[in-house]
């Protein structure tokens, strides 16, 4: 038998044709680029090799076309190619658009014993009932609640401190429950609290009814004191009480923390990882300070820029991978998160990085007065004075809250990839639109990039765990990948980033 | 303090290439279009307090060549991109309007 030369089967690929992609010339290596598909496929390659991709000139013989063409950068023949899988992949992306908002956040109450300064709620003193979410509001809201299509609903209680009006999260609760038996939605209940004056009474109904316990513990001892103060300044002791007692009643995987980060805290992020591993918490969720409420008001005094929050994220995430090679299981949530959209094909529950936004199509929130905002930062704009993305009331049926001014005002930039400069930004098949960050921030929902603090902590972020993926060992490739893919974990850790404890 | 000048080769970038580089330095600097027959280009003068960095002229001819590559792509691509994202979404259009369509 003879076979032809290899010459008679190639020739030069004319014939391929280029897919939607974006790409980045990396920050750490200005001679390869990053590239990704539609759907979030992506691969690193030499900018040379890109640019010969762009052009039409790699040969057909060249390995590089094998790899465009899996990660659906190219089709090569369009007569004998799908384009279904790219489709596919994109609506899974992006299923999240089909269910409508699953997060809805009760404040119950306003009232909080802290007098953290770097409060993004604007807080009421713990006597002050005036600000209790009242049984009329509460039966609207549930009402309300099951006018959303999703299938899946989480049920989150917030404050202020939620505890202070306990009865009225049992009453929801109940009327949630009851509802349910004809609506037959699958129901997850989270309350976000100190966890301080846990009473066996709350203990027992949170365990009936199968609830998440998210509670704020901001570090060792001296720092957690210092962001949290209450007036016998034992915030700290009561919140690991608060925990263990939560941990001995619902489970350990029942109660998970969120730090919030102060100017303090970069100073320390090992401290601050080996507290938690100390509590035996296998993971961490390291929360830079809000543009809202109080924190907007002592910035200056407890802020940062986002260049030395991402100085300390990149210690941090060390130390972490440290701690994971010492054999302790650790995650850092939001690494997580992002990770899984870089490694995974699956969409996400977390709200805040959603293109169309999750503001209003992700999430809904019920004031403790009635109002109901799209999220918990068009809540706090009200607070301090801006309303103008307050949907509507709990008497009013969800659709006018769908037609209202507040929510064309988001629509303009909801979606990421219409963005200026997002449009383009290889990143945004994994990222998302947050209007209302950049209104509070920039007082323009689209908002200007190059000088956007959220724009610069997603790149930041993205270059930072992709530069370690890049160099990583194969152990430490390991670790990150199981933050990724570990799929529990990740409706853990979603949980735990859309509470605001 | 002056500004940084840096001309190009018009038939070698469009306007809109120029527009979208010359945006991301939008930040540190304060950014003026010049445009000729023949030429195309940029002043950039910095905000207070912001040095030129001595490699100024390389980066920008990078962003440049790297927006004249997204160009390249966005006109091969454009209408595959919109077709591709309708017929994904197909199924999120609203239900109401598809019954009485």
């Amino acid at each position: 038998m003879k076979f032809r030369p290899p010459q008679a089967f190639i020739g030069k690929a004319e014939t391929y044709h280029l897919l939607p992609l974006r790409f980045r010339r990396l920050p750490w290596d200005q001679g390869r680029v990053f590239v990704s598909s539609l759907a979030g496929d992506w691969l690193m390659m030499q900018r040379s090799a890109f640019e010969r991709f762009v052009g039409h000139d790699l040969a057909a013989d060249d390995p590089l076309l094998a790899d465009l063409q899996a990660r659906h950068l190219l089709v090569l023949d369009q007569s004998r190619s799908s384009l279904a899988p790219l489709m596919s992949q994109y609506r899974t992306r992006k299923s999240y658009l089909l269910d409508g908002p699953a997060l809805h956040i009760f404040v119950v109450s306003l009232r909080c014993h802290h007098t953290c300064s770097y409060c993004q709620v604007s807080r009421q003193q713990s006597s002050a009932t005036d600000f209790d979410m009242d049984a009329n509001v509460s039966a609207l809201a549930v009402d309300r609640l099951f006018e959303w299509p999703a299938t899946e609903l989480t049920i989150e209680f917030q404050g202020g401190e939620p505890l202070l009006h306990f009865d009225q999260v049992r009453a929801i609760t109940e009327r949630i429950l009851a509802r349910n038996v004809t609506e037959k939605r699958s129901l997850r209940f989270v309350v976000a609290s100190t966890l301080h004056d846990l009473t066996d009474s709350q203990l027992s109904f949170f365990k009936e009814h199968r609830f998440k316990l998210s509670t704020s513990l901001d570090g060792p001892e001296w720092l957690h004191n210092a962001n949290r103060p209450r007036p016998e300044r034992d915030s700290y002791r009561r919140t690991l009480e608060g925990i263990e007692r939560g941990r001995t009643a619902l489970g350990d995987d029942a109660v998970s923390a969120l730090t919030t980060l102060t100017k303090r805290s970069l100073e320390v992020p090992d401290a601050i990882i080996d507290e938690y591993r100390k509590l035996g918490f296998h993971s961490i969720s390291l929360r830079p300070l809000s543009p809202y409420g109080f924190a907007a008001k002592t910035h200056d005094r407890k802020g940062y820029t986002t260049e030395a929050f991402l100085d300390f994220y990149a210690r941090a995430l060390n130390h972490l991978i440290e701690v994971n090679r010492s054999g302790f299981r650790m995650e850092e949530t939001y690494a997580s998160l992002l990770l899984s959209q870089l490694l995974g094909p699956f969409a996400h529950g977390y709200v805040d990085l959603r293109s169309p936004t999750g503001a209003g199509f992700g999430a809904v929130i019920y004031d403790y007065d009635g109002q109901a905002y799209p999220s918990d930062e068009a809540r706090m704009l009200a607070a301090m004075g801006d309303a103008r993305f307050a949907l509507g009331r709990v008497d009013q049926p969800v659709e006018q809250w769908l037609a209202s001014p507040a929510m064309k005002h988001l629509m303009r930039a909801a979606v990421a990839e219409a963005l200026p400069t997002c449009s383009d930004c290889a990143y945004v098949p994994l990222c998302g639109a947050d209007p209302i960050d950049h209104f509070a921030r920039q007082g323009d929902v689209v908002g200007h990039r190059p000088t956007s603090d959220f724009c610069r902590r997603q790149m930041g972020l993205f270059d930072l765990l992709l530069q370690r993926y890049d160099a990583a060992s194969t152990q430490e490739r390991e670790i990150l990948e199981n933050w990724a893919l570990r799929s529990p974990a990740t409706e853990q850790v979603e949980g735990a980033l859309n509470v605001a404890a | 303090m002056q500004g940084f000048k840096i001309m190009l080769e018009r038939r070698l970038f469009s306007d809109e290439v120029v527009a979208r580089a010359a945006h991301r330095y939008t930040h540190f600097f304060g950014v003026e279009l010049l445009s000729s027959d023949i030429e195309i280009g940029i002043v950039l003068t910095p905000h207070d307090g912001v040095q030129i960095p001595a490699d100024l002229k390389s980066r920008f001819l990078n962003d440049a060549l790297d927006e004249r590559l997204r160009e390249s792509v966005r006109i091969e691509t454009a209408d595959t991109h919109r077709e591709l994202i309708q017929a994904a979404l197909r199924e999120a259009s609203p239900r109401r309007a598809a019954s009485t369509a």
